[in-house]
């Protein structure tokens, strides 16, 4: 039992120094993006003026932003004509995010599973 | 034995070949050619040109379902045909054809009730192209063999091709028996053979209903009342009239006497304000501009929670008895019997069936043309001309492909309405629902609870089974009776209706599967509280015989329809768990 | 009204119409380009799926106005005689069976090999999500798309 676990904090601390997780969930998002979001917020990320909002965000995102992104994807937008919800896994969510959030001129930490739960919950 | 000349007719086709054409059966009836009709392009159900191509004559609708291509698959087969020089061309329906010859597509009976005739008519043409084959040589029949279109002299390994002896074939008659094929002599039947719209679909060349074209037509959307048995009460159309593209706005209200002559599903037309455009696109645009005000009649002031609360609350209320095996009482006033006690839900659903409901029509010189994909072109046509007042004959349905259906285009409701606008803006007019509409106002499966009660005694052993079905419409003996299914030795079933809150209509069949779905589900309840495999108690509960009833209670059309089925059902139930 | 001069499948299609006007029901209602589909008008279902300088669009919900010099791809330009190994595999594997949402299946497919010439099975189906078939062809579209990626490796 005790072998058990010390493998599993090896693993944990192995995945966690992994310097590619990051660039392998952008990688992975990017392929969510062009699966899902790439019709309205385009290829180069900048929306369709007046109807499509560009996610071009600089090196500024705030956690509210990343909320906010999460339940745009989970549950749409309240508005009429507005995003409808995407019908993704948790892996997938946090994969497009890190991609949306870091590519173009955006640049922030990626988020993790964990966080993303916490995100939701909170 | 059917009589081959009753019901094929075979000649010649207009310059040159062979044209055979059949009447198919009704329910194992047959229909029959009359005596004094020579109307040998009746359906020109297959036609083989002097140059070996063979054209058959799709009957049914195809719509995702393959008959377009099972049923050719069946005749080339009988045929012996070379399945690369088959055509298949979808037959235009005409009034002189029965209902269900070519009137209809569904009750998954398109080759259950065809079977036999579609290949008593391929094994009969191939019978006339070997005798055609053995006149030309002047042999018997006996030393010929057909293979993939040809026919070859096995004695001098001379060979035909079909295209060589069409036109003789035509005038040799009919013969009075053909040989079927034996199951293992089957090339096509039973294997697995391309989908015969694969080549045009990958190419984009496929054409559904939704893809009708006609020159000089103008595109239409309809705002419809959102609530079932709704009427419009008035509506302001001022902003759109503005708009770029906007031809025409008016309302769809047919009149209640009209109405009431129409089919209750199959013709039933929503109230609506139709906006006729230069593009589908403004028109869909145009509707969220317009103002109207609807009337929503009985059902206005009620939802999905207070259908609910109607249901539930006819649990207790006298009910229809549609079976009552032996005594339940004593069973469930033993309080020695455990009682065990479940409800089963299946919601209201809609078909979204992925090419969005269509048609497109064009009134012209008092005659209306609708191009459509559409299971029932007979009830079309008579409810089309019931709604637009006038004759059936000026009616005339071009079947096109459909991307889906599961019932839902059994309805006449998109042809009813491209009619009516045609008719009144006398233009070629490609009417689309959104998907949006097809939600809102679908003819959805209907809404089905299911009360299933036993007492199980303390030996362990199921002695009653109480069933109480509340549903949307009158569930016939689909949902309330369990004499196929399960030996119980009491049951008791009762079913209610309840108004329904939306448009209903066949879904993937209309009642069987909810109540499969509740009665199965119970069955595995009570496998689990008996503490038995469910798979081994349900074959338990069929080692009985069933009493089917006595047929002189019954009417013709239980007889001929429901009893072969409901047989089936259970040798198939039978066959599948052992 | 505006005008616009589109370029889709290496022509050059001159329209004049609302600049709000999807390119769906440009290409259909005024072009008569029937193979892109109108399925659900919101980009939730793939149907109308074509590609704008190589990349898999939902057609209903790009105004024509937004898209400029792109060049538009539709299922009828994928290749002269419908011999794209995309449309061969389909035709193998024998995909369809309404065939209603294929167009847009095989728009995204193409596409996705164009970036991923060798895809694994989750890749095919990130890439494939967007797509909905209400038949249920979704394991053959996955064998044939790695039937067509693994002729174009050997």
């Amino acid at each position: 039992m005790k072998n058990c676990s010390l493998i599993f904090l090896w693993i944990l601390a192995l995945t966690a120094c992994e310097p590619n997780a990051k660039e392998q969930s952008i990688t992975r998002g990017k392929e969510v993006y062009i699966a899902n979001c790439i019709t309205c917020h385009q290829p180069d990320g900048n929306g369709i003026t007046g109807i499509y909002p560009s996610l071009i965000k600089s090196n500024k995102i705030s956690i509210d932003q990343t909320k906010r992104a999460v339940q745009l994807i989970s549950y749409g937008s309240p508005f009429e004509g507005g995003m409808k919800p995407i019908h993704l896994s948790e892996k997938e969510i946090v994969d497009v995010i890190n991609y949306i959030q870091n590519a173009w001129e955006n640049e922030t930490p990626a988020i993790s599973t964990t966080e993303l739960r916490a995100i939701k919950n909170n | 034995m059917m009589n081959r000349r009753d019901f094929l007719k075979v000649g010649s086709k207009i310059g040159g070949g062979l044209m055979v054409s059949i009447r198919l059966p009704a329910y194992g009836k047959s229909i029959l050619f009359d005596e004094n009709t020579a109307d040998i392009e009746f359906n020109k159900f297959i036609t083989i040109d002097t140059n070996g191509e063979i054209t058959i004559m799709l009957t049914k609708h195809e719509m995702g379902q393959g008959t377009g291509t099972a049923i050719p698959t069946i005749i080339a087969d009988e045929l012996d045909a070379d399945w690369s020089k088959i055509k298949i061309e979808q037959a235009f329906y005409d009034p002189k054809y029965t209902w269900l010859e070519m009137g209809t597509t569904g009750g998954s009976g398109s080759i259950a009730r065809t079977w036999d005739a579609v290949r008593t008519a391929g094994a009969t043409t191939k019978a006339l192209l070997k005798q055609a084959a053995a006149n030309k040589w002047g042999v018997d029949p006996i030393v010929l063999e057909v293979n993939n279109s040809k026919v070859t002299n096995r004695v001098t390994n001379r060979t035909f091709d079909f295209g060589e002896l069409a036109g003789e074939a035509a005038k040799i008659p009919i013969p009075e028996h053909v040989v079927l094929k034996k199951p293992g002599e089957y090339v096509y039947v039973g294997k697995s053979v391309k989908n015969r719209i694969t080549k045009d679909v990958v190419s984009g060349n496929m054409r559904y209903g939704i893809d009708m074209d006609i020159p000089g037509m103008v595109y239409a959307s309809i705002e419809r009342c959102p609530i079932y048995g709704g009427r419009i009460k008035n509506y302001d159309d001022t902003e759109v009239r503005k708009m770029e593209g906007v031809i025409d706005v008016f309302p769809i209200a047919i009149p209640q006497k009209i109405k009431d002559s129409l089919h209750s599903i199959v013709g039933y037309v929503y109230d609506g304000v139709v906006i006729v455009a230069s593009s589908t696109w403004i028109a869909i645009k145009a509707r969220k501009r317009l103002k109207v005000e609807w009337d929503g009649g009985e059902n206005a002031n009620r939802n999905i929670v207070s259908l609910n609360e109607d249901m539930a609350a006819l649990k207790d209320s006298p009910a229809i008895m549609s079976m009552d095996l032996g005594d339940v009482e004593p069973c469930f006033q033993n309080t020695e019997n455990k009682i065990l006690e479940m409800e089963y839900n299946t919601p209201y659903q809609t078909h979204a069936v992925m090419e969005p409901l269509n048609a497109t029509a064009h009134f012209q010189d008092d005659v209306c043309e609708i191009w459509v994909g559409i299971q029932d072109p007979e009830k079309t046509i008579n409810n089309v001309s019931k709604a637009l007042q006038i004759p059936e004959e000026k009616v005339k349905i071009h079947v096109l492909k459909s991307g889906g259906s599961f019932g839902r285009r059994y309805a006449a409701d998109t042809s009813i309405e491209a009619a009516f606008i045609s008719k009144k803006i006398r233009k070629p007019v490609k009417l689309t629902w959104t998907r949006e509409d097809e939600i809102k106002n679908d003819h959805c499966q209907p809404y089905l609870k299911n009360y299933m009660t036993a007492a199980i005694t303390s030996e362990k052993s199921v002695a009653a089974i109480e069933n109480q079905a509340i549903c949307t419409i009158n569930y016939a003996v689909w949902s309330t009776k369990w004499d196929h299914y399960y030996a119980f030795p009491n049951i008791r079933c009762y079913r209610s209706k309840v108004q329904t809150l939306l448009q209903y209509g066949a879904w993937r069949s209309v009642g069987e599967h909810s109540a499969a779905l509740s009665k199965e589900c119970f069955v595995d309840e009570l496998a689990h509280y008996l503490g038995k495999d469910p798979l081994d108690y349900r074959l338990e509960l069929l080692s009985h015989e069933v009493d089917w009833g006595d047929p002189k209670e019954m009417s013709q059309a239980a007889i001929e329809r429901m009893l072969p089925r409901k047989k089936l059902l259970r040798q198939i139930q039978i066959e599948v768990l052992s | 009204m505006a005008h616009y001069s589109l370029k889709i499948n290496n022509k050059i299609y001159p329209v004049h119409i609302e600049p709000d006007t999807p390119l769906l029901w440009v290409l259909r209602d005024k072009l008569k380009l029937y193979g892109t589909k109108y399925g659900c008008g919101i980009a939730q279902c793939g149907a109308c799926t074509v590609h704008l300088d190589g990349m898999p669009m939902r057609s209903c919900s790009i105004p024509i106005d937004s898209i400029g010099n792109k060049a538009i791809t539709t299922i009828e330009g994928l290749s002269q005689q419908s011999n794209h190994p995309i449309q061969m595999a389909w035709e193998e594997e024998d995909v369809p069976q309404c065939g209603y949402c294929q167009s847009g299946q095989i728009m995204s497919a193409v596409a996705l090999l164009k970036r991923i010439p060798n895809p694994t099975d989750k890749q095919i189906e990130r890439a494939m999500k967007g797509n909905i078939c209400r038949c249920g062809t979704y394991s053959r579209i996955q064998n044939a798309i790695k039937s067509a990626a693994k002729k174009s490796m050997d």
